[in-house]
């Protein structure tokens, strides 16, 4: 057995970062819908949401490294072969986008008791944040598929594998859309809210593909493992005993055949099972990069 | 095949090894690491059934790669590539991610937790530069670690990293594989395969994108028709 090097503090990164991208995402949908209360709701909290997931993310980043104090130097450079590297100016370039976007989304009296910043005239320029949002929304693109690339561009014979960066994509996208429709549902505290009739719909109809997809790329990067000769043990260490188990069961049953069924029920039902459908979706989400990195290791 | 630079190279004879572990000792006391961290290890393999069993031993570290994987992989520009081969690492600017050892195909590079970086072997370039021989090279009793500070060697194209390049040169006396060396010798897939693993995450991603946006204006429209 080879020493763990990446352990549970960057899979918590990992997926921290993915569910940011996600939620940044949903919140920049939201905000071509600002007039329905229901978007307007996601749209602010998704953004909220944006911002803590990736202080979190990117403060476990730090935190796993052996020389916490020297994690500028990260910004004084830039490798443009390096994954980590551009990941990092991407990161950061992110940060300010979910930044601006929050106080955009926020209600004028939240904004006027920020300092300094909170009374530019700005931040009611709707067009201007529908730039923001929109040019955001593809650095969020960048940002969830860079968690991949970090790990498949590597030696590590699992993770070097074509089906690695678009799955992290598709399962950050899943964890990012439940944790933010999660988020407004928690908040509104009314589980039959109708208010949250749309952005349910939409979630509906935007799970169940990208679940499919997700089941799919599971395929295909199973089959990619196997047939590279190398990979075959890793990937038989996936496939059986407790990390099987976890793989099988959690990434693949819980994280994504489960809410696959449950998006095809009818809608009514949907929105009764919202919440469940949500939280499993999200720690499959969890159990998957954490399987990932400690396979591909071991 | 010759080398146009004129690069350092070390080559190690395998027939001539007698593991008396002299270089792992002399680059611990070079460079200061604590016991379990071996930028220099010897390694034995047995080969064959009692009474024929064969024992052979192999000085390994780093290989000083032509396209170094974990100085493409490092982030802020710790491990460096010298226009003498050598991939020298700055410590003092190393910030400990362990992203090199997840890069390097050889698994060279090792956490110091005294420390608190990654440490490799960096080719005693504080020795060579002074005209001073590296370190396990001076302590090789048996001259199965030979120093080439030009590059110029007898090399046949059997040897184990010429054919790429590496500033570790193996001359083996059984299989590669058998000292436990990856055949063929690995390429640095950080440069290699990014470009392709950032398409293969960007396409789908991009596409997924658009059709999400699209689903977001046709729930609108279903409703505005209800």
């Amino acid at each position: 057995m080879s020493e763990v090097t990446w352990g549970t503090v960057i899979a918590l990164a990992l997926w921290f970062i993915g569910v940011s991208s996600g939620a940044y995402r949903l919140s920049a949908l939201a905000s071509r819908k600002k007039e329905d209360p229901g978007w307007a709701k996601v749209g602010l909290t998704s953004a909220f949401l944006a911002l803590i997931t990736l202080a979190a993310g990117m403060g476990f980043l730090v935190l796993d490294l052996r020389q916490k104090f020297r994690f500028w130097y990260l910004l004084l450079n830039l490798n443009p072969e390096s994954p980590m590297s551009i990941g990092v100016w991407f990161l950061s370039i992110f940060g300010i986008l979910c930044l601006c976007h929050l106080i955009f989304w926020m209600p004028e009296p939240w904004r006027k008791r920020l300092p300094l910043i909170g009374g530019w005239s700005i931040w009611n320029n709707w067009r201007i944040h529908g730039y923001v949002a929109k040019f955001g929304m593809y650095v969020a693109i960048v940002v969830a598929v860079y968690t991949g690339v970090l790990l498949a561009a590597t030696s590590i014979p699992l993770w070097r594998n074509f089906f690695l960066p678009p799955l992290i994509f598709f399962s950050a996208l899943a964890c990012g859309l439940t944790c933010g429709t999660l988020a407004t549902m928690s908040l509104t505290r009314k589980i039959g809210d109708k208010t949250l009739f749309l952005p349910l719909r939409f979630l509906q109809s935007s799970l169940r593909p990208t679940l499919v997809i997700m089941l799919a790329l599971t395929g295909g990067f199973l089959i990619l493992a196997l047939v590279q000769s190398v990979t075959g043990v890793k990937t038989h260490l996936i496939s059986l005993g407790w990390m099987g188990f976890l793989w099988w069961g959690g990434a693949i049953g819980v994280g994504m055949i489960w809410p696959l069924i449950n998006s095809f029920r009818a809608e009514k039902s949907f929105q009764a099972r919202a919440q469940l459908t949500c939280w499993i979706t999200f720690i499959g989400g969890l159990v998957l990069r954490w399987v990932l990195l400690y396979a591909g290791q071991i | 095949m010759s080398r146009e630079k004129k690069e350092r190279l070390i080559v190690f004879y395998a027939d001539r090894c007698i593991q008396c572990h002299s270089c792992e000792v002399a680059c611990q006391l070079e460079n200061n690491t604590p016991a379990g961290i071996r930028l220099r290890r010897v390694r034995n393999f047995e080969k064959g059934r009692f009474p024929e069993v064969k024992k052979f031993y192999i000085s390994s570290a780093c290989f000083h790669c032509n396209s170094p994987a974990c100085a493409s992989a490092c982030a802020v520009g710790a491990l460096v590539k010298r226009s003498d081969g050598t991939v020298n690492h700055l410590q003092h600017r190393c910030i400990g991610c362990g992203y090199c050892i997840q890069a390097c195909p050889f698994k060279v590079p090792q956490f110091n937790p005294a420390q608190n970086i990654m440490r490799k072997c960096s080719f005693c370039t504080q020795r060579i530069d002074r005209g001073r021989l590296p370190a396990c090279v001076a302590k090789c009793t048996t001259k199965a670690l030979v120093y080439h500070p030009e590059g110029k060697i007898p090399i046949e194209l059997q040897d184990y990293g010429e054919i790429e390049n590496l500033h570790m040169i193996y001359k083996l006396v059984h299989k590669a594989e058998e000292y436990g060396l990856p055949v063929p010798v690995p390429l640095n897939t950080t440069t290699e395969n990014q470009l392709w693993m950032w398409l293969a995450g960007l396409l789908p991603a991009i596409g997924m994108t658009f059709v999400l946006i699209r689903m977001a204006q046709k729930i609108e429209g279903d409703k505005g028709d209800e």
